[in-house]
């Protein structure tokens, strides 16, 4: 069983390698020319504003939650769907019992008022 | 792909669905209103109670039924769904008082106990890995909330943080341990682990130790032994109290009930290198617990000190599973549900305006005040202490004779030399209660009518079971008998 990771061990070292390799090499021929624009934090070229440890609603926080619980219910949709004839009646019930306790749920957030904004 | 055998489930379910009812309940009363959540939550947990007897009372009903290889519905999973039903019917009773008396009646709170209790139905029924790690999840996800329920108390936020830190690190190691046995074994399922790492010789042997070892240590923060036991005190002191009443007897039952699953058949084959291990364990949980305890100024956290010095009167006896411990476990499991739900209801009973008995100069002169439960909680204590007449007597002494059978005669000799120990701390509480000055005003609320129920059934457990302890004795061989 252990031989086969003997690849996996081989590309973890050339990776390991090349990188300190590079980093390495540029750390000895280049030199340090320091401005601030090379010093500002990389945003795909659009300026950064303010410092990214900002105070935001906590109510971000209840949408997230809303929305793992429907992601998570989309995620077990999709593959059923394709067993879908497969899993016949069973599977249908299955399903629908899934989908009631997530409903369960659905309707509390609703109703204790996670969603007013 | 035909219909999958449901039975083991069904108390689960059942269970399960009376929490959605519940949280739909809260969801529909409205702002500031109360629904009928105690009426439904103890509806549900005894038609549960009920589905479990029905089940094990003949073959037809499901007795030695299997869900898909992950659940099963033999008599030890059902003897210790009852006993948790049980715990939770009275943790339902005890918190119906507490939370009016703390101002945080919830419909969410009997939801949470329930998703709980589904959790620990499904933890001591399971024979397949990752069934094991969805049900701890689920017991213990919803514990974390129970534990921070109380939002106006910066000390129920911090046990709420630091059980759930310390939980889920717990999680990740059993976690680990499960992926060592599925690499070696190719297999989650219980039978098929034991089988496949059975010889010594083996080449794989050193990583089947090394997912013992991972599952040992998730396992021993579930049941907080030495020295994974750090979270106990802070959690058990901060949760509201009537959680910890819960956690403490519900848990413990859960999880001694996937322990002995898990190390008493699928590990079986292994016992001769886990032994050593549980066996230190044991040692440092029944010394530490106990000296620890000795220096607690607050009611809860000695008794928070004194789980963990039981947990390691528990694992004195795991060292001779799966043949005679088993039994031992299963029938102090019992008694010890039971005086846990009882120490910590008794102070939860007396919560009033959201303050509680929380050191011991707070219990001084109760005997006067309230003679009934002083005397209640004095049987608790006896209990745990293990003198005569309570179930905390016959249960340690099935746990030391078992460990001593083991031929771990020194395990038993520092159990029974750390429970003379133990009569120090716990007898200070009767001191304070019999022997010192009642503040010259009662501080503290009269007992509810439904925590005087859960008091009373719980004192006549404890002193059931010390003076006719046959019957559950034979209940709990039965159970024993089924993990062979």
């Amino acid at each position: 069983m252990l031989p086969s990771y003997v690849p996996v061990l081989i590309l973890a070292l050339v990776a390991i390698g090349f990188s300190a390799f590079t980093l390495g090499l540029s750390q000895l021929l280049g030199k340090p020319r320091p401005n601030p624009a090379k010093n500002s934090v990389y945003e795909c070229g659009v300026p950064p504003i303010g410092t990214a440890r900002e105070r935001f609603p906590i109510k971000f926080y209840m949408i997230c939650m809303i929305f793992i619980l429907l992601d998570v219910d989309a995620a077990f949709l999709y593959p059923w769907a394709l067993v879908f004839r497969d899993l016949g009646v069973f599977g249908f019930l299955e399903m629908g019992a899934f989908m009631l306790l997530l409903g369960g749920g659905f309707t509390y957030a609703w109703k204790v008022g996670a969603f007013d904004w | 792909m035909n219909a999958v055998d449901l039975r083991p489930a069904y108390p689960a379910i059942i269970v399960a669905v009376t929490a959605v009812v519940v949280l739909l309940l809260q969801a529909f009363a409205g702002k500031g209103k109360h629904g009928p959540y105690v009426p439904f939550s103890l509806a549900g947990l005894a038609a549960a109670f009920l589905a479990t007897v029905m089940i094990a009372s003949s073959q037809e009903r499901g007795l030695g039924s299997h869900t898909g290889g992950a659940l099963v519905a033999d008599e030890l999973a059902l003897f210790l769904e009852a006993v948790i039903l049980g715990v939770a019917l009275l943790a339902v009773l005890l918190s119906s008082s507490y939370l009016r008396a703390t101002n945080s009646e919830r419909g969410e709170h009997y939801a949470l106990l329930l998703f709980s209790v589904v959790g620990m139905l499904g933890l001591v029924a399971v024979t397949e890995m990752i069934s094991l790690f969805v049900a701890l999840e689920i017991m213990s996800v919803a514990l974390y909330a129970l534990c921070g329920s109380r939002r106006d108390q910066v000390e129920s936020q911090e046990s709420a943080v630091k059980y759930f830190i310390t939980g889920a690190f717990s999680s990740a190691f059993l976690l680990f341990g499960i992926a060592m046995l599925y690499g070696v074994s190719g297999s989650t399922s219980l039978g098929r682990i034991g089988s496949a790492v059975t010889s010594a010789s083996d080449p794989n042997h050193g990583l089947v130790l090394l997912g013992v070892g991972l599952l040992l240590v998730g396992f021993g923060f579930k049941i907080a032994c030495v020295p994974f036991h750090m979270w106990a005190p802070d959690v058990y002191e901060g949760a509201p109290t009537t959680v910890t009443a819960f956690m403490a007897a519900g848990v413990k039952v859960a999880a001694f009930g996937a322990l002995l699953r898990v190390f008493g058949t699928g590990l079986a084959s292994l016992a001769d290198d886990w032994r050593p291990l549980v066996a230190i364990l044991a040692v440092f949980s029944m010394v530490l617990g106990n000296l620890a305890a000795l220096a607690q100024s607050s009611v809860k956290r000695m008794l928070a000190y004194s789980s963990v010095s039981h947990a390691g009167y528990l694992l004195a006896a795991l060292v001779a599973a799966p043949r005679v411990s088993a039994e031992a476990v299963i029938f102090y499991l019992v008694g010890y549900a039971a005086v846990n739900l009882g120490t910590f209801g008794a102070l939860s009973s007396l919560a009033r305006d959201g303050r509680e008995p929380v050191t011991f100069d707070h219990l001084s002169g109760l005997s006067r005040r309230h003679p009934v439960l002083a005397a209640a909680f004095t049987v608790f204590l006896i209990s745990l202490m293990g003198v005569p007449v309570s179930a905390g007597f016959v249960g340690k002494f099935y746990l030391f004779t078992a460990a001593v059978g083991a031929g771990y005669t020194p395990l038993a000799i520092v159990g029974v030399l750390m429970s003379v120990v133990s009569a120090y701390y716990y007898l200070r509480v009767v001191v304070h209660m019999y022997m010192k000055d009642a503040p010259v005003e009662d501080a503290w609320a009269p007992v509810s009518t439904t925590s005087a129920l859960a008091l009373a059934v719980s004192v006549l457990v404890v002193l059931g079971l010390g003076i006719w302890p046959a019957g559950v004795l034979a209940l709990a061989h039965a159970a024993a008998q089924s993990l062979l």
